[in-house]
C-alpha cells in the first residue's frame, strides 16, 4: 500500500494554487440555500439551540461549515446556546465556545453543558435544558421563556455518529412538533439523514463536503475567516483520482485472473 | 487553522504536541506498531477520564449531590436516587441480584425511547414520505415512483431467507442486490469523507505547524 | 422472584415512558420526568463505574508487572491527568483551560489522525475486496467507485454534470434504499424493544 506516496501527493496538491477547473463547492446550491433561507428567516434576537455532538475523529470534515453556520446565525442577530449529549460533542463544544469567546462573541452565547444518558438526556432536556449553574444574558433569556426547548426558535444539530440528528428527530420532534430542526453532519451520515429532509422532519441538511463548502463560501467572512479554512479542492481531487486508479487497477487484476465467483 | 489554540506559547506548545501525536499515529502506515498502540491506549485513557469528569462535574454534582447537601428537604426523591446511583457506580463489584433491577431501569429507558422514536419519529413519517407526490409533476413523479419501488424491494429484502411465495422471494432477491448497491454507494461517501479528514490533517501539518498555507 | 422484580421494573418504567409520549397528563408527565432524571443520573453513574472498573483492571496489570504494563500505565496516566485537571479545587471542569488544552492538543489530534488513517485502510480493503471478493463485493465496490467518480470536485460543465448525477443518485435510488432500510430497521427496533418491555425472552437469570 503506497501510503507514504499518497500522503506526499496530498501534501504537494495542498501547496499548489487553487484553480477554477477544480471546485469543491457543489454547483447545485439547493441544500446551501435551504439553510441560508432558514437562518435569514429568523426573527431578531432569536434564540437558537445548538445541539453539539460531532465526533472527535470526523469533526475536521465539517468544522469550516459549522463555523460558517455559527457566523451566519450571529450575523443574523441570533443568540446561541450550546448543549451536548455525548462526551466527544462536549469536548468539541467547550473548545468552540472558548474560541468564540476569544473572538469576542461571548455575550451572544450560552453554555448549557453536558447531559448524560443519550436519548434519556435528550428527552429530559425537552422540558428543562438550562442547568442551574448556567450564567449570562442568553441563559437568562432562555429561563425567561420557560427554560425548556420550546424557548428556542431553531435547533441546529451538529451531528456525529454516536448521537445523530436522527435521535433529535425521533425523540424531540414528536414532543415538540413545532420546533424547526436543521443539521450539519459528516458525509457518512448523508444517506441516513437525507430521507428525513425529504419527509420535512429536517428543514435543512448539510451532510456532504461539497454542500458544506458551498454553504461556507456563501456566508460572508469576517476577521475570523482564517479559522474557517475549508478543505482544499485540489488534494481532494488528487486523492479521489488516486483511489479510483488504485481500485481500477485491482479490478483489472481481477479481470485478468478470470470472472468473479457467484453470489454468496 | 483549527482555531483551538491561542496565539501564545501555550498554543504553540499545543500545536507541537498535536503534530507529534499525528505523526505518531501515522507511523502505523509505515509499520510502526508500538507507538500506535500506546497512543490508542492514551486516547482510551483520556476519553474514559473525560467521560467520568463530565459525569461527575456536569451531572452527579449539580443534579444530585449539591441539591442534597444544600436543599435536601425540597428534594426527597434524591435520597433513593443516591442509593440507585451508588449501586450503578459499583455495579462491577456488587452481586448481580442487587444490580439487575437497577440496570433494568436503564434497559427499560433505552427500549422505551427506541420504541417510541422508531414508530413516531421514523416509521410513520417515512412511510408517509415514501408516497408519490403528484404535485412534483413529470420527472418528479417518475423519480418518486422509482424511489418507492426501490423502497418496497429493499423492505422485501428483510424477508430474505424466510419461506414466502415465489413473487415475494424474487422481489426480496432484487431488494437484497439493491441493498448491497446502496451500501456500496454509502461506502463511496465514506471513502470521500475519510479522505477529507486526511486532507484536513495534512493541511494542519502544512498550515498550522509549518505555516505554508494561507 | 429476582426475574419477576427485574421484569416488573422494566415493564412499569417502559410503560410510563411510552404512555407519556402518547398522552398528555400532568401527573404522568411528572412521574416520567422524574424517571428521565433518574435515567440521566444512572447513566452518569454507569460512566463513573465503568471508568473505575477500567482503572482497577489496569492498576492490577501495572501491579502484577506483566508485559502489558507500559500500555496500562499510559492509559492510567491519560485518565488521571484529565481527571485531576478537571476535578482539582478551583477547576471549571470541561471548560477549564488545562482540560481544553488537553482536548485540543492530545485528544483531538489522536482521534482525527486515527480517522484520517482509515482512508488508507478502507482503500486497502476495497482493493483486496476487488481482487478476492465475490459478486456481491464487486457490486458494492463498483457502486462506491461510481459515487466517488460523481463526487469528483471538478469545475465547469463537467462538474455540473457530475453534480447533477450525484444529486439524482442521492435523491432517487439512494434515498429509496435508505428509506427502505430506515423503515425496516425501525420495524425490527420496535419489535425488539417491545419484546424487552414485555419481558419476553429475558436473559437475566
Amino acid at each position: 500500500m503506497p501510503s507514504l506516496g499518497l500522503l506526499l501527493v496530498l501534501a504537494l496538491a495542498s501547496l499548489l494554487p487553487a484553480s477554477d477547473a477544480v471546485q469543491l463547492a457543489n454547483p447545485d446550491a439547493t441544500r446551501s440555500d435551504e439553510l441560508r433561507g432558514v437562518v435569514a428567516g429568523l426573527p431578531p434576537n432569536a434564540l437558537v439551540l445548538v445541539g453539539f455532538d460531532p465526533d472527535l475523529g470526523t469533526y475536521g470534515e465539517i468544522r469550516a461549515t459549522v463555523r460558517a453556520a455559527l457566523d451566519d446565525l450571529i450575523a443574523h442577530g441570533a443568540r446561541l446556546a450550546f448543549v451536548s449529549f455525548t462526551p466527544e460533542g462536549r469536548a468539541l463544544a467547550a473548545a468552540e465556545l472558548d474560541r468564540m469567546r476569544r473572538a469576542g462573541q461571548g455575550a451572544l452565547i450560552a453554555d448549557l453543558g453536558f447531559v448524560a444518558g443519550s436519548e434519556a438526556g435528550l428527552v429530559r432536556s425537552v422540558a428543562d435544558v438550562v442547568p442551574a449553574d448556567a450564567v449570562g444574558a442568553v441563559a437568562d433569556s432562555i429561563r425567561a421563556r420557560g427554560g425548556a426547548m420550546g424557548a428556542f426558535t431553531l435547533v441546529l444539530v451538529v451531528s456525529g455518529g454516536d448521537l445523530s440528528a436522527r435521535s433529535w428527530i425521533e425523540q424531540v420532534r414528536p414532543r415538540l412538533p413545532s420546533i424547526s430542526l436543521v443539521a450539519i453532519a459528516p458525509t457518512f451520515l448523508e444517506p441516513e439523514l437525507a430521507p428525513y429532509l425529504r419527509s420535512g422532519q429536517l428543514h435543512a441538511l448539510l451532510a456532504t463536503l461539497r454542500d458544506g463548502v458551498a454553504y461556507a463560501n456563501a456566508v460572508p467572512v469576517d476577521q475570523s475567516a482564517v479559522t474557517r479554512r475549508p478543505i482544499s479542492a485540489l488534494p481532494m481531487l488528487a486523492g479521489m483520482l488516486l483511489a479510483l486508479t488504485l481500485m481500477g487497477g485491482s479490478a483489472l487484476r481481477r479481470l485478468a485472473r478470470g470472472a468473479p465467483r457467484g453470489a454468496g | 487553522m483549527n482555531g483551538f489554540f491561542t496565539p501564545d506559547l501555550v498554543g504553540g506548545l499545543g500545536t507541537w504536541v498535536a503534530v507529534l501525536l499525528t505523526v505518531g499515529v501515522w507511523s502505523y502506515a509505515v509499520g510502526e506498531r508500538t507507538i500506535f498502540r500506546l497512543l490508542q491506549l492514551l486516547l482510551a485513557g483520556l476519553a474514559t477520564g473525560y467521560l467520568a469528569l463530565l459525569a461527575i462535574h456536569h451531572v452527579l454534582l449539580p443534579r444530585l449531590l449539591v441539591p442534597l447537601v444544600t436543599d435536601a428537604p425540597n428534594h426527597p426523591l434524591l435520597f433513593p436516587a443516591v442509593a440507585l446511583v451508588a449501586v450503578m457506580a459499583g455495579a462491577a463489584w456488587l452481586p448481580r441480584r442487587v444490580v439487575a433491577p437497577v440496570a433494568a431501569l436503564l434497559v427499560a429507558g433505552v427500549a422505551a425511547f427506541a420504541l417510541g422514536g422508531a414508530i413516531v419519529g421514523t416509521l410513520l413519517p417515512q412511510m408517509a414520505a415514501a408516497l408519490i407526490d403528484p404535485a412534483t409533476g413529470g420527472s418528479g413523479v417518475i423519480d418518486g415512483f422509482v424511489a418507492l419501488a426501490i423502497t418496497i424491494l429493499v423492505l422485501l429484502a428483510f424477508l430474505h431467507g424466510s419461506p414466502r411465495g415465489r413473487f415475494v422471494q424474487r422481489g426480496a432477491g432484487i431488494g437484497r442486490w439493491l441493498l448491497i448497491g446502496g451500501i456500496g454507494a454509502w461506502f463511496g461517501f465514506l471513502l470521500v469523507s475519510r479522505l477529507s479528514l486526511l486532507v484536513d490533517r495534512v493541511a494542519f501539518l502544512l498550515g498550522d505547524w509549518l505555516g505554508l498555507l494561507r | 422472584m429476582r426475574r419477576s422484580i427485574t421484569t416488573t421494573v422494566t415493564v412499569v418504567a417502559g410503560l410510563v415512558l411510552i404512555v407519556d409520549l402518547l398522552v398528555v397528563n400532568p401527573s404522568l408527565g411528572a412521574i416520567a420526568t422524574a424517571l428521565q432524571e433518574l435515567l440521566v443520573l444512572l447513566a452518569a453513574a454507569a460512566a463513573v463505574g465503568g471508568a473505575a472498573s477500567l482503572a482497577a483492571h489496569h492498576l492490577r496489570i501495572v501491579a502484577q508487572g506483566t508485559s502489558d504494563r507500559l500500555g496500562s500505565f499510559v492509559l492510567l496516566v491519560g485518565m488521571g491527568v484529565i481527571l485531576v485537571a478537571g476535578l482539582r479545587p478551583g477547576s471549571s471542569g470541561s471548560s477549564d483551560p488545562i482540560v481544553l488544552w488537553l482536548v485540543a492538543a492530545v485528544l483531538v489530534p489522536i482521534a482525527a489522525s486515527l480517522f484520517a488513517l482509515l482512508f488508507l485502510f478502507l482503500l486497502a480493503a476495497a482493493r483486496r475486496g476487488l481482487v478476492t471478493g465475490g459478486t456481491e463485493m464487486i457490486l458494492l465496490l463498483a457502486t462506491s467507485g461510481v459515487v466517488v467518480m460523481l463526487l469528483l470536485p471538478l469545475g465547469g460543465k463537467a462538474g455540473e454534470w457530475l453534480a447533477a448525477g450525484a444529486g439524482w443518485v442521492e435523491t432517487v435510488p439512494l434515498a429509496g434504499v435508505f428509506r427502505g432500510l430506515l423503515i425496516g430497521v425501525a420495524i425490527i427496533a420496535s419489535l425488539t424493544a417491545s419484546r424487552i418491555l414485555l419481558g419476553i425472552d429475558r436473559d437475566d437469570e
